[in-house]
């Protein structure tokens, strides 16, 4: 199946791009990396089984797409991640602290605790997103909770 | 709460710039372009002219389609006009020409043919150039630009990787913003190429 890329773009344009800026930690490579994927959807002949299927397939190619902005050396005039997260309106006090711990955590963990608490995935659908084992997941998982945990303190309760 | 629901409420206050917008109108432009398979498999020569004088093309039907080309330090709109020779023109959005060129492609077997449309947009599209804006020289590649102002101060040239998704190419810039790149290795300066 298809569906019209309008469609997907109001669908998901905002979880592209937590997705990417959960990586990329910059509101502007996050931007060009939602443009992108849905410019990648577009030109794949790619028949999809289902919608989740290809909210799932936006992911990686988003994910993918992040990783490879980290690795290119090119100067951007870039906000820093402090300004952005000072202008940002957060709902409740602990909000911006929680998001500034997530940020904080190494790449691999973040992204993974980012599609389990943020998109509801679980350790068998991360693991086929990012294209690691399961066990790979599990493991980021608990190391990036417990890093969550010590950082946040009570805010962060223990859900392992 | 639960921390996926106070996750949940922390990431939801974080939001694309309110400026931005999804282009698929853009995206479908150039969708229209991806024909890479002949380019790869030909070497392609391109002569560029800045300020270029082949007008000629319109009058013959040529090709017309939207790039953005680098123009005193800002990413611009501009026409790419593309006749069925390989020569080209660049006219900004009043219609002033602001450069041009022609080429051939060299295939496999020797032959020579004029550069189509798509080969001349792939490479204009694709192109590291330099040039030097408030006295500041910059690497310019496609909507990026870098300051190199500062990376000659012991040494005539500069070495960089540029990578594009899965692309790499290597590029060699030298003091007066001359270079040369490949995708496979750094051009050695007085071994691979020449300088003034």
């Amino acid at each position: 199946m298809r569906l019209s890329a309008e469609y997907l773009v109001q669908q998901y344009q905002e979880n592209l791009y937590l997705a990417s800026f959960s990586i990329c930690r910059n509101q502007q490579d996050a931007e060009d990396v939602v443009q992108d994927t849905f410019l990648k959807y577009l030109h794949t002949s790619k028949d999809f089984e289902s919608e989740e299927h290809i909210k799932a397939w936006l992911i990686r190619v988003a994910v993918n797409k992040s990783k490879n902005i980290l690795t290119t050396f090119w100067y951007r005039k870039k906000e820093s991640l402090e300004d952005y997260m000072n202008s940002a309106s957060f709902e409740e006090p602990g909000d911006q602290a929680l998001a500034e711990a997530v940020l904080s955590l190494p790449k691999s963990y973040r992204i993974v605790i980012h599609l389990y608490y943020y998109e509801d995935y679980s350790v068998a659908e991360i693991s086929q997103i990012l294209a690691i084992s399961e066990s790979a997941v599990k493991n980021r998982l608990l190391r990036g909770r417990r890093l969550l945990q010590t950082k946040l303190k009570e805010d962060w309760t223990n859900d392992e | 709460m639960t921390n996926r629901e106070n996750y949940h409420r922390a990431f939801s206050a974080l939001h694309t710039s309110d400026g931005f917008k999804v282009d698929l109108e853009k995206t479908k432009m150039r969708q229209t372009f991806r024909f890479r398979n002949a380019v790869t498999a030909a070497c392609v020569i391109l002569a560029l002219a800045a300020g270029g004088t082949t007008a000629y093309a319109a009058n013959i039907g040529g090709i017309q389609r939207t790039i953005q080309v680098w123009l005193h330090g800002d990413q611009t709109d501009a026409v790419l006009t593309v006749d069925n020779g390989g020569s080209y023109t660049i006219t900004d959005e009043s219609g002033e020409n602001i450069g041009g060129g022609g080429g051939v492609a060299l295939e496999a077997d020797g032959t020579e043919r004029p550069l189509t449309a798509d080969e001349i947009y792939d490479h204009l599209t694709n192109e590291v150039t330099t040039d030097t804006i408030d006295g500041h020289l910059y690497l310019l590649y496609k909507d990026q630009k870098l300051d190199l102002s500062d990376k000659f101060s012991d040494k005539d040239a500069f070495y960089v990787t540029l990578q594009d998704d899965d692309k790499e190419l290597y590029v060699t810039v030298m003091k007066d913003g001359s270079l040369a790149s490949s995708p496979d290795r750094y051009m050695v300066p007085g071994v691979d190429f020449t300088t003034n």
